[in-house]
């Protein structure tokens, strides 16, 4: 009968206008100065306790709001599959990317996030640090649009469906297939892990190439330079991790940025004395490899802010 | 369109927090089930309002939990709150992209958007109140 009765007073109608209000509540919150604050939680308090149901569908408003929130994102974990294997990078822009891209894609990942997820056909899909992508999925074929960033699939394998991922440059077609994509700049790398992918140019589609497992290739506008055999069975940014075997720093400091916001860099001494650096940093968190290996080469790290972060020669060890 | 994505949604979160999120593991089983048995318009649409009402239950209950169930079930109404946002107009989804994933302010939003701030405040006002009717369905509210 409680139930009854409360129904009645807070009908269809009067739940729209409750939502309303929450959300006018909840969004005015979100935008006020101090001062007006201290008013606006009164009048919120208010009308919270004008009725049980104000004080629940601002929770749930409140919940919602707070899950989307961009820093409360998890990273996921990346999962083997039991698919048909092979995997291509794609590498292509990441300056003239147009934001508008970024926001309308679909999937995305933020600058140091890692993330795998599924796709309705069974794909599995991971975005490396910075990636967006939207998915055009018909009867007769799959497409993925790589926007920016680098992309792994395990293609879920579907006959007469082959699975295409196009990127500025050119595209990649398999038919049972994990691959991911990567954007730099003026081109795009197709790197193939296991089985083969038919890779063409955007602008010459009639210039074409299969890549087999174990090697890679690039494309531009112009041509498809040639492959090079891959040393890894996977990329090391699937497991999150970054691998370094005697590489000079300065190639170290520009994969290190990739998962960073802000800018990275060595002083001019520093970067004369062709240091190389060999070990396994994290993908995910950018501050701690940079200390690794700062402490590895002896150097000193020094910032202004978490944006502008720098190495300089240690100065009780000068060479 | 919102049924298959919301299936890949749930096979993801299945994969990843079959462990965690144990009060979706037999439902899913469930679901995996009627999706097999029954795949009709009308049953779609059931599932997916079964899956939307499991997703605000589970947002409900949350005293008494680990904190990884909590980031899990957080994570999971994000996404089904972006996946909900493609059901609306494409200013009011951007407003929102903009404000939930870029981290814009709604001054910045409404410069980029090139409307006034207020318009802003309504689109998200929009987004959310669509989310709200979409999660929590007159029914919780008898």
């Amino acid at each position: 009968m409680e139930a009854l009765k409360e129904e009645a007073t807070l009908g269809h109608t009067s739940l729209e206008v409750a939502r309303e209000k929450a959300a006018y509540w909840l969004l005015s919150l979100e935008d006020a100065s101090d001062t007006n604050r201290a008013i606006l939680e009164v009048q919120i308090d208010t009308w919270l306790k004008e009725d049980v149901k104000h004080e629940q569908i601002f929770n749930e408003m409140q919940s919602i709001w707070s899950a989307t929130s961009h820093h409360s994102q998890k990273q996921s974990r990346f999962k083997t599959s039991i698919l048909n294997i092979l995997i291509i990078g794609f590498i292509a822009i990441t300056n003239m990317q147009m934001p508008w891209q970024y926001w309308n894609a679909a999937y995305k990942t933020n600058v140091g996030e890692i993330k795998t997820i599924l796709l309705e056909d069974g794909t599995e899909a991971t975005l490396n640090t910075n990636t967006a992508f939207n998915i055009d999925f018909d009867g007769d074929k799959r497409v993925v649009k790589l926007v920016r960033g680098e992309l792994l699939v395990k293609v879920a394998y579907q006959e007469n469906q082959p699975f295409t991922v196009i990127t500025p440059h050119g595209s990649a077609t398999a038919l049972g297939t994990i691959y991911s994509t990567r954007i730099q700049e003026g081109k795009t790398t197709v790197k193939v892990y296991e089985s083969r992918v038919t890779v063409s140019l955007t602008e010459k589609p009639e210039q074409s190439a299969v890549i087999h497992s174990g090697q890679s290739a690039t494309l531009d506008k112009q041509k498809i330079s040639n492959t090079r055999a891959l040393t890894e069975k996977e990329p090391d940014w699937l497991r999150k991790k970054l691998t370094f075997h005697n590489t000079p720093l300065s190639e170290v400091i520009s994969r290190i940025s990739y998962y960073r916001n802000g800018k990275v860099s060595a002083k001019g001494e520093v970067l004369q004395r062709d240091l190389h650096f060999t070990g396994l940093l994290p993908a995910d968190d950018s501050d701690a490899a940079l200390s690794v290996v700062a402490e590895a080469l002896g150097l000193e790290l020094h910032q202004f802010t978490d944006y502008n972060v720098w190495f300089e020669n240690s100065s009780n060890n000068i060479q | 369109m919102l049924y298959t994505k919301l299936y890949a949604l749930c096979i993801d979160v299945k994969i990843r927090y079959a462990t965690t999120l144990d009060i979706k593991k037999p439902y899913l089983l469930e679901f995996d089930r009627v999706l097999i048995l029954y795949d009709t318009l009308r049953y779609r649409y059931m599932v997916e309002q079964e899956v939307l009402n499991q997703v605000s239950t589970l947002m409900m209950k949350q005293e008494n939990r680990c904190p990884s169930v909590i980031m899990a079930s957080r994570e999971l109404l994000a996404q089904v709150v972006f996946l909900l946002t493609n059901e609306l107009e494409e200013k009011p989804r951007n407003a929102f992209y903009m404000a939930r994933i870029e981290g814009f302010t709604y001054r910045e939003i409404a410069k980029h958007l090139d409307v006034s701030e207020s318009s802003v405040k309504q689109y998200l006002a929009k987004v959310m109140i669509h989310c709200h009717n979409r999660l929590y369905s007159d029914k919780n509210h008898l």
